[in-house]
């Protein structure tokens, strides 16, 4: 090993590196604990930029008054290949020093990735995909009027959620967003476009369609999947909903307890666990998912029909979708449990859908 | 409700059939072991779908044989705390009917024989559609375990993360490495055959022809007497609509039945 210390930009980081010595701004930081077998452990992560570009980088240990934002120099760090990209390791050997009086301007890097790609690891990223849904909405902000849009964004391998600043979109529209903010809000991913991002019009090179995914896959909160499985278990809790109908609030009791004279509603939840054979995944889903599947119109739907009864919501489910093969479609979501699909509507596997399915499947072996 | 769920695997009743190995646990364990099956998969709870064949019913226990065309699978249910539901359902199955199961798998040792029951967790009635679905998917996942033992076994320097690259995930790369150490000797060609025999009729007839297809192109294309190269004959194959996938497939079925052989690497010729 050598002992010559390398200041380098990280532009010029390569895997297989050695004491490198970098000053750079922290763009992100991120603390995990690890529990295992031999007790609990922390670690950090998170994006480390320069005037030439950004990295991620993992440390085991860093000092607890580094904010993002700041200035810092690393001394002694490694560059390894994780996953294809590249990674600064921050370990016992390695320093890291506060930078105070100092600025880095830190170049964005955007690469370009498919939004099932999409992570928190890169806050700022570049995607194609096709805009729908979208909705506008005026807020203020510092006193001044601000135009919000609101859409979906679409590509081959899934959905996310856009807000953009000022800037219109359009609908049904196929863009190139580079430079796009990437958080997480509600469990789900969205992205940002903002003054520094630019957004432009562009011939698709990707069909958007039916994205089947196997559970496996299944690693962040992106929206608008496919996925099948046979319903393995359903939530004891799953059926009949009552609803206050002056506030919409779930009811236990049949009166509401702020609105004691407001009729009540009828409505319909319901969580299982779904299994493909590469893993299983909670779906939940409400009454314009399963109401059809129950046999019942809206209008028939009501606390006026009195052969709805708790039971016999619940047996209906039951025996409609337990043990049943389906094909679900939706949006995933992350909460403390774990990652679980939305449903948006669902189907019974049919002979197209298998058709569908060996296709798919056939291509791992290309 | 949101606890983490055993992983369920989704298997042929050959594998299990042909497993011979329990994975060993510390003494104190009292959990069921794993079985280790020759496709390196470790397994616990199942799913799988098939025909019931046979039916004992009985106060206290009731027993049930379902077949997926591949092997039995031996249900049994008791009349206990545990096992009252799940007697039921079977309770409530009729011979020939089509059934989807997921359960434990209960392992006991005979003369150094391993006998499988499997307690049923849910047992429910299926249509044909739902069969077909199980079984497109099972063959998926087993033969891309297959592809994997085959690839850890090409290489010497194979590891874990070099079937990972190549794209297994990090489980069947695992699994691939306990199968060669498990069951060097066991015979993929055949499991693989075995399997993929599943078909329906209407395939079996495109099959067929597909067999004509691949036996008179090596034939008539074994230009330098070496052997018809595979990449000649997959561009033939993909132009006669045959994918690489059921190319594959039709040469190790080809292979296994004697027609063809290998006889060097990619280099095929007619017996
Ligand atoms: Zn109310």
């Amino acid at each position: 090993m050598s002992e010559t210390v390398q200041r380098v930009k990280i532009s010029d980081l390569h895997a297989g590196m050695q004491n490198v010595d970098i000053v750079g701004s922290v763009v992100s930081l991120q603390k995990k604990e690890l529990k295992n077998d031999r007790g609990e452990s922390v670690y950090y992560y998170g994006i480390l930029g320069d005037e030439t570009g950004t990295i991620s980088f993992t440390a085991w240990m860093f000092p607890s008054t580094v904010r993002s934002g700041d200035t810092i120099e690393i001394k002694r760090a490694s560059v390894k290949e994780y996953k294809g990209v590249n990674r600064l390791y921050v370990d016992s050997n390695s320093e890291v020093i506060m930078r105070p009086g100092e600025t880095v301007q830190v170049k964005r890097s955007y690469s370009q990735i498919k939004i099932k790609d999409i992570s928190m690891t890169q806050p700022y990223v570049t995607l194609e995909g096709r805009i729908s849904n979208v909705k506008q909405k005026e807020l203020e902000r510092d006193g001044k009027k601000t135009q919000m849009y609101y859409a979906d964004l679409d590509d081959d391998t899934g959905r996310i959620r856009v807000s953009s600043f000022d800037r219109p979109l359009k609908e049904d529209g196929f863009v190139r967003i580079e430079g796009a903010k990437v958080s997480e809000y509600n469990g789900r991913f969205r992205i940002t476009i903002g003054s520094r991002t630019s957004v432009a019009e562009i011939k698709p090179s990707f069909k958007v369609g039916e994205r089947v995914y196997d559970i496996r896959e299944i690693s962040s909160p992106i929206g608008g999947i496919t996925v099948s499985g046979f319903v393995v278990s359903m939530g004891e809790k799953s059926g009949l909903v009552i609803r206050c109908s002056a506030c919409n609030q779930r009811l236990d009791d049949i009166h509401c307890p702020d609105h004691p004279e407001a009729p009540i509603s009828y409505d319909i939840f319901a969580y299982f666990n779904i299994d493909d054979g590469t893993g299983n995944i909670q779906c939940t889903g409400g009454k314009n998912v399963f109401l059809k599947e129950l046999g019942f119109t809206d209008e028939q739907f009501t606390p006026a029909n009195k052969a709805i009864t708790r039971r016999s919501v619940f047996s209906g489910l039951q025996e409609k979708i337990l043990g049943k093969a389906i094909v679900a479609n939706g949006d995933v979501s992350r909460n403390q449990a774990g990652l679980s699909l939305r449903l948006s509507s669902f189907s019974h596997v049919d002979e197209e859908f298998v058709k569908k399915l060996m296709t798919h499947m056939e291509a791992d072996f290309q | 409700m949101v606890r983490k769920r055993e992983f369920t695997n989704w298997i042929f009743g050959r594998e299990l059939r042909d497993s011979r190995i329990l994975e060993e646990r510390p003494e104190e364990d009292r959990a069921k072991p794993y079985v280790i099956t020759p496709l390196g998969t470790r397994v616990r709870r199942v799913l799988f779908c098939g025909v019931v064949t046979q039916k004992n019913s009985e106060e206290n226990m009731t027993k049930v044989t379902v077949s997926d065309g591949t092997g039995n699978f031996y249900l049994s249910a008791f009349n206990n705390d545990f096992g009252i539901r799940a007697k039921e359902m079977m309770d409530s199955l009729e011979i020939n009917e089509q059934v989807m199961v997921m359960g434990r798998v209960s392992t006991y040792k005979n003369d150094d024989k391993i006998y499988f029951t499997v307690n049923p967790e849910i047992a429910s009635r299926i249509d044909r559609t739902e069969m077909e679905y199980w079984r497109a998917r099972t063959q998926h996942l087993a033969r891309r375990k297959i592809y994997a033992i085959k690839a850890a076994a090409a290489r010497q320097d194979a590891t874990p993360d070099t079937l990972i690259s190549s794209g297994y995930t990090a489980s069947e790369a695992e699994d691939a490495f306990r199968s060669l150490k498990s069951y060097p000797d066991y015979d993929l060609q055949d499991f693989e055959a075995a399997i993929l025999a599943q078909m329906q009729p209407a395939e079996k007839e495109s099959q067929e022809s597909a067999k004509e297809f691949v036996l008179n192109y090596i034939k008539s294309n074994d230009t330098d007497g070496r052997g018809c190269r595979y990449e000649d004959l997959l561009t033939a194959a993909q132009n006669a609509s045959i994918s690489q996938n059921e190319l594959d497939v039709l040469l190790n079925t080809l292979g296994s039945q004697g027609e063809i052989f290998e006889v060097s690497l990619k280099r095929y010729k007619v017996i």
